[in-house]
């Protein structure tokens, strides 16, 4: 992800990224919005309507403030 | 950047996973009349459009702030050209940090026909010069 749209030392190199004021390979923000979208498409599949024919989806969809980063050792399920 | 269906599809699949954004026939049968891009997608390729004019500019991005508002305006379709227009719109230097500023701005992705698709506002760390150096 960080080689193809965030192509920041910190985003895509563990080596370099230890010398950078994060201290290791982070995820970019758009990383973590991606795989909120891919939790949201899990919890849709299971539980709403419309998710395989377009009824549904996430237009209009408004975000409010990342609060902070995600390091790469973190899971997110 | 040139929405290529590929792309569109390799990062539908791993994650937005609905059809209409990786399954053309899908996409031509649902209500958005085509294969589409996610929105996180578009928001990705936002980022690198930003990423590279900055690096263009030798203006370092150490980080990120805060995210105060983001909308997806119009889809964004296979064969799209976006492009990322910024405005920076105030700029701070860190209260406690010597080596780095925030720049405030607002970010607009149009398509080839000047269509907003997205728009967000949003904070950038940027490397400084040390005071001493204005």
């Amino acid at each position: 992800m960080g080689e193809l749209y965030a192509p920041q030392v910190y985003h895509t190199d563990p080596e370099a990224a230890l010398d950078t004021r994060y201290r290791g390979l982070i995820a970019s923000k758009w990383h973590v919005c991606a795989i909120w979208m891919r939790l949201m498409v899990n919890y849709m599949e299971n539980y709403a309507l419309g998710v395989e024919d377009g009824r549904r989806n996430g237009a209009g969809v408004r975000i409010e403030t990342w609060s902070c980063s995600s390091r790469s050792s973190q899971a997110t399920r | 950047m040139k929405m290529e269906a590929t792309d569109i599809r390799s990062f539908a699949i791993k994650f937005d996973p609905q059809t209409y954004h990786f399954d053309r026939e899908a996409g031509e049968a649902s209500l958005f009349d085509g294969l589409c891009a996610s929105g996180s997608h578009v928001a990705a390729v936002m980022m690198k459009l930003v990423s590279d004019q900055l690096a263009r500019e030798k203006i370092p991005l150490i980080g990120r702030g805060q995210v105060s508002w983001l909308e997806w305006y119009r889809t964004a379709f296979e064969g799209d050209h976006l492009s990322a227009h910024m405005t920076i719109t105030d700029r701070s230097r860190s209260e406690n940090k010597t080596d780095h500023g925030l720049i405030e701005c607002d970010i607009a992705v149009h398509n080839q026909e000047q269509k907003k698709v997205m728009a967000l506002s949003t904070e950038l760390m940027i490397e400084s010069k040390r005071p001493e150096d204005d």
